[in-house]
């Protein structure tokens, strides 16, 4: 998987890291500026820590992008020494987390959403038949 | 590599005809498929091999369209997902009705004929059994989630609107959406796995 996909978690500990992140993304929404990381994570020994450090880091660089700000590795290496620096500019570098405002345009088949498993949604013309 | 690239590098092989490609993609999408087809099969027991038959004869309908060059915008993971859950959701369809009329004394259905086929599986409008099991398995699937805008995002999605759409609509950005379909999709397989 790339640096930047979304990690396959059992259901316990991808409900937390979701709360985690909503909390995360509703103080960066207050418009007080970058939420501390810190405070959203847990111990560093519970299993949830890297994946939510990552995926918060991830939030951090959509918001910061879109309050007009150009994060850097040092941003993060700074605060967690431990973090993979490899990871770290796969991310920075990944154009999908570039900030959208555009909505898509594409429509959907509802019997794609039906299996979970994999990504659902809209189903484009895929030509004439 | 990983599996959004590795899916999308053997889609352009497999429109050119690359028989390996076919079947790196097949592995990957096998367990989905079989998954899928159980869920559009479940009203009715049968041997697991029914389940693997849908999945292997989609699979097939896929790569001969493919090659044929009937999906000019199969581009990445999300494209051949789309196009093999609607097409096994057919199949499956197909075999329900062909077991209903043999059990009622008449004839084998013939072969399909996979431009018909395709012509159906890509009509707006589900067949009217196919409709009844996808209103089945919504309103099943959602009383899966015990959060409210989890169920929201679910309904959303399932009514067509687009991540971009649905992060819009909540407030958030679209990375967050994607969060949460993902934790949908956790909570609905381990309900299927309990």
């Amino acid at each position: 998987m790339s640096a930047s996909d979304l990690p396959a978690l059992p259901p316990a500990l991808a409900r937390r890291l979701d709360q985690a992140c909503n909390d995360f993304e509703s103080d960066w929404q207050q418009g007080q500026g970058s939420p501390c990381l810190h405070d959203f994570l847990p111990d560093a020994a519970d299993e949830l820590y890297r994946p939510l450090l990552h995926e918060l880091i991830v939030l951090d660089i959509l918001y910061r992008r879109r309050a007009g700000e150009c994060p850097k590795a040092d941003d993060y290496q700074a605060r967690f020494p431990a973090l993979e620096t490899g990871w770290l500019a796969e991310v920075l570098g990944d154009a999908d987390l570039r900030w959208r405002e555009e909505p898509s345009t594409d429509t959907i088949a509802q019997v794609a959403t039906l299996a979970p498993g994999r990504p659902s949604g809209p189903l484009p013309n895929f030509g004439d038949y | 590599m990983s599996e959004e690239g590795s899916v999308s590098r053997w889609l352009g092989p497999l429109q050119d005809g690359n028989s390996t490609a076919a079947q790196q993609l097949w592995e990957r999408c096998f367990l989905d498929l079989v998954q899928l087809a159980r869920k559009l099969m479940r009203q009715t027991p049968r041997a697991a091999a029914d389940e693997e038959d849908v999945a292997l004869s989609a699979f097939d309908s896929f790569c001969r369209n493919a090659e044929a060059g009937r999906f000019p915008q199969l581009h990445d993971r999300d494209d051949l997902w789309r196009v093999l859950a609607v097409i096994t959701a057919r199949k499956a369809s197909h075999l329900r009705r062909d077991e209903a009329r043999q059990k009622r004394g008449g004839a084998a259905s013939p072969v399909q004929d996979q431009t018909a086929l395709l012509e159906q599986a890509f009509s707006r409008e589900p067949s009217p059994e196919l409709a009844a099991q996808m209103t089945e398995d919504y309103e099943r699937l959602l009383t899966q989630l015990d959060d409210e805008q989890l169920r929201q995002v679910a309904v959303w999605r399932m009514e067509g609107y687009t991540v971009d759409e649905i992060a819009s609509r909540i407030g958030c950005v679209p990375r967050s959406v994607k969060r949460k379909l993902q934790l949908i999709r956790s909570l609905w397989e381990s309900e299927d796995d309990s």
